[in-house]
């Protein structure tokens, strides 16, 4: 794993310490370098100089020539010289550099020696060397300095003792004091040297650590000036008002939204009480007394909670608005930062949802009482439905009880008015029989009316079933011709029965079919007299279906319109005269078209008045007991 | 001569439909009850009986039953005479043992029909 360390502030000092400390010494290597190159190229001048000036000409004989130290000076001090200043001038400030320079500097001595002849106060000029070498501060290169210093006397005293002392004969120990005197300087100079160098050293730490401290200030400067720029762009771009103020209540800092909101400039608005600017005049003193507790209790319950107050812009218009409020944590003065929003829209959108939420609430109640309403309703419906089926009931009850009590009377009636007339013939006295006939006639009529109530009530109590069976018509037709031919033909009627060659069978009611034939033909005889009576019976089809067509057709007294729209209605003869005139109960015509209903069949009516009328019967070959049906359906059955 | 056991309560009724009865020779016995008329077929044990269902003390159909169980009365012959012209009504009869049904009023003439129609085999014998 790769961990980049971060040097601590120690370590870089002394980092930088080190970089100072080389860099001044490179820096003095460098300088003394060049100006040990300069220094080079005067002394060889010097050296000439010397040369020429001490021993220019030398005369062998009476041949003048130029003295060989002229070119000793001349050549020696150019090799001496040349090489050292060449290395001084275009590599300074190696170690290499400045110790052939400490070489060099003392031959170059010995030679100016020499060339003085050997005079002691050219001998100064080693510890003038000695000295610029320490300009180095490295003690260093006062070492060769002084070896080829002490190398030099040692040979030149021994070998050539004129050439460094300027005497023949020298002691053996010259050299000695000679070394002696330079290393007593060398001691100086190292001292210095190293004292220098201490120094130097001092001087970049000091260098170092105050450049750090420099640094280190400026980076905190830079970090401080970036951190207020960046709360201020934030405060700047907030949507939410922020406003600082200070343990007094007074604001310090107003944002471009609070600007927005509440109508003040940011320079108008820092110096006064948030009071006085934000809160509408009649709370202002409340608020205060309540900043003032909460500032001086330390009471938290303000501060880091959201709550909700009514503020007021410039002018003293009122909204309100959420405020958190948070101390902000500085050295000094207290502050605190209070965001506030305006939550005018929210507080409209949240009325207007708690509206809808009521209004909601009411059509659900509403809607509530409304099936309730219906419910209840449904209930009645359902009570009025038992009440009329009780109803039903106890009509069908009351009938069948009215029934067996008109029968009985009825009974004695009829059995009486019989017995008297058997009783008269008897005895011959003859002249009660049609007194005793008028009463056993009512008596029937009565027991007629008795019956077809009961039918009609049981047809619409739905208790009528069919009772199905396969039957011949024409066997039936002439039955049925049997039994109404007497009561046709007492008006002088004529009855002719038609019957088609393919009326085949029939699935149905005989007694019902019956008692509609016969109803009707002995309707038709009733309302006719003097004319004809007759019965068509043929094959045919309704509704896709096979019937049987039963034509009853008579001459009689014929029937309106609107006679004949209403004679199928109970109780609805012609007209009130009719009863008195024909006889009859009213119900006959009545069940015949209940019957018909009853049997999947129609019945229609035709009729003029004085010309007579035709009632057509169709009933369907194949019957279905509907009402059985119905049952089965039911699970009854 | 033939024997006839009328039961009908109503006392009209009874004495015009035994009257009439009689005019055709027939030999009528008359019961106002339900408990008379079982009590007098046991007595008479006549040819057929003719009961009207609504009677007091015990009814038409529990006189019809009590008398179907009766080995001694159990072969009359018994047609029910009731005011009840329900359909239900006749069932009942039926039900209860009665071989065979007619409304009030009476048709006298459909109902000697009836009483021949029950009688042939016991007048052939």
């Amino acid at each position: 794993m790769l961990t980049v360390l971060t040097p601590s502030p120690a370590e870089s000092i002394a980092r930088r310490t080190s970089e100072l400390f080389a860099a001044y010494r490179h820096d003095i290597h460098r300088h003394t370098d060049r100006l040990f190159a300069g220094l080079m190229a005067f002394q060889w001048v010097l050296g000439i100089a010397f040369a020429l000036w001490v021993s220019p000409l030398t005369w062998e004989g009476d041949v003048s020539s130029t003295h060989l130290h002229v070119w000793a000076a001349v050549l020696l001090g150019g090799v001496i010289s040349l090489f050292p200043a060449l290395l001084g001038w275009f590599r300074p400030g190696r170690t290499s550099t400045r110790h052939i320079i400490a070489v060099a500097q003392m031959l170059m001595g010995a030679l100016l020696i020499h060339l003085t002849g050997g005079r002691i106060e050219t001998h100064f000029h080693v510890f003038g060397s000695l000295a610029f070498l320490a300009f180095y501060r490295d003690w260093r290169v006062l070492i060769p300095a002084t070896i080829v210093v002490a190398l030099d006397h040692l040979l030149r005293g021994i070998f050539w003792p004129q050439s460094v002392y300027g005497v023949i004969v020298a002691s053996q120990w010259r050299w000695l004091e000679h070394a002696a005197w330079v290393i007593f300087e060398d001691i100086f100079l190292v001292m210095a040297c190293v004292r220098s160098v201490n120094e130097m050293r001092e001087t970049a730490e000091r260098t170092a650590t105050l450049e750090h401290e420099v640094r280190t200030r400026q980076e905190a400067e830079t970090q401080a000036r970036n951190a207020t720029a960046r709360n201020d762009a934030i405060l700047d771009v907030a949507l939410d008002c922020v406003v600082v103020i200070d343990a007094a209540g007074h604001v310090v800092q107003f944002n471009p939204a609070a600007e927005v909101t509440f109508g003040y400039s940011s320079t108008q608005a820092v110096g006064r009480h948030v009071s006085e600017l934000m809160i509408p005049a009649t709370k202002r003193e409340a608020y205060r007394v309540a900043f003032n507790h909460y500032m001086a209790a330390g009471d938290s319950a303000v501060l880091n909670r959201r709550f909700e107050l009514t503020a007021c812009r410039k002018g003293g218009a009122e909204f309100p608005v959420e405020v958190a409020v948070a101390p902000i944590s500085t050295v000094g003065t207290p502050l605190y930062a209070c965001y506030m929003r305006d939550i005018t829209e929210r507080k409209s959108a949240e009325e207007a949802l708690a509206r809808r939420t009521q209004d909601l609430q009411h059509a659900n109640a509403a809607e509530r009482h409304n099936a309730a309403q219906l419910a209840s309703l449904v209930e009645e419906l359902r009570v009025t439905q038992r009440q009329a089926e009780i109803a039903t009931r106890a009509k069908s009850e009351f009938l069948a009880s009215m029934s067996h009590e008109l029968r009985t009377p009825l009974n004695a009636i009829i059995l009486y008015s019989e017995l008297l007339q058997e009783e008269a013939k008897d005895r011959h006295a003859d002249g009660s029989v049609p007194d005793l006939q008028r009463i056993q006639s009512a008596g029937k009529h009565l027991l007629d009316l008795i019956n077809g109530i009961l039918d009609l009530s049981k047809i619409e109590a739905g208790k009528m079933g069919l009772e199905l069976d396969h039957f011949d018509v024409r066997a039936m037709i002439d039955d049925l011709a049997n039994t109404v031919g007497p009561l046709v033909q007492k008006n002088r009627n004529v009855l002719t029965v038609r019957c088609a060659a393919d009326a085949g069978t029939m699935h149905g009611d005989l007694t019902k079919t019956r008692q509609i034939l016969l109803n009707l033909l002995s309707n038709a005889g009733k309302f006719t007299s003097h004319g004809s009576v007759a019965i068509d019976v043929r094959r045919g089809a309704t509704q896709g279906k096979s019937c049987v067509e039963f034509c009853v057709t008579d001459t009689g007294v014929g029937m309106t319109e609107e006679q004949a729209r209403k004679v199928f209605e109970p109780f609805t003869q012609a007209d009130v005269t009719t009863t008195r005139k024909y006889g009859g109960t009213g119900l006959g015509l009545a069940i015949v078209s209940r019957f018909c209903e009853l049997m999947g069949g129609t019945v229609t009516v035709e009729s003029r008045p004085g010309v007579g009328s035709r009632f057509t019967v169709r009933l369907p070959v194949e019957m279905v007991d509907r009402h059985s049906e119905q049952l089965m359906a039911a699970g009854v059955i | 001569m033939v024997k006839i056991l009328l039961v009908e309560d109503n006392e009209p009724s009874r004495d015009a439909l035994s009257r009439r009865l009689a005019r055709r020779d027939f030999q009528v016995i008359t019961a106002v009850d339900g408990q008379q008329g079982v009590d007098l077929a046991r007595e008479h044990t006549p040819d057929l009986i003719l009961m009207d269902l609504g009677l007091p003390i015990i009814d038409g159909w529990e006189a019809t039953r009590q008398l179907k169980l009766d080995a001694l009365t159990q072969r009359i012959p018994i047609i029910v005479l009731s005011a009840h012209a329900m359909t239900e009504d006749r069932e009942r009869a039926l039900a209860a043992g009665a071989e065979d049904f007619d409304s009030k009023p009476v048709r006298f003439e459909q109902l000697l029909g009836k009483i021949e129609r029950l009688l042939i085999p016991e007048l052939c014998r």
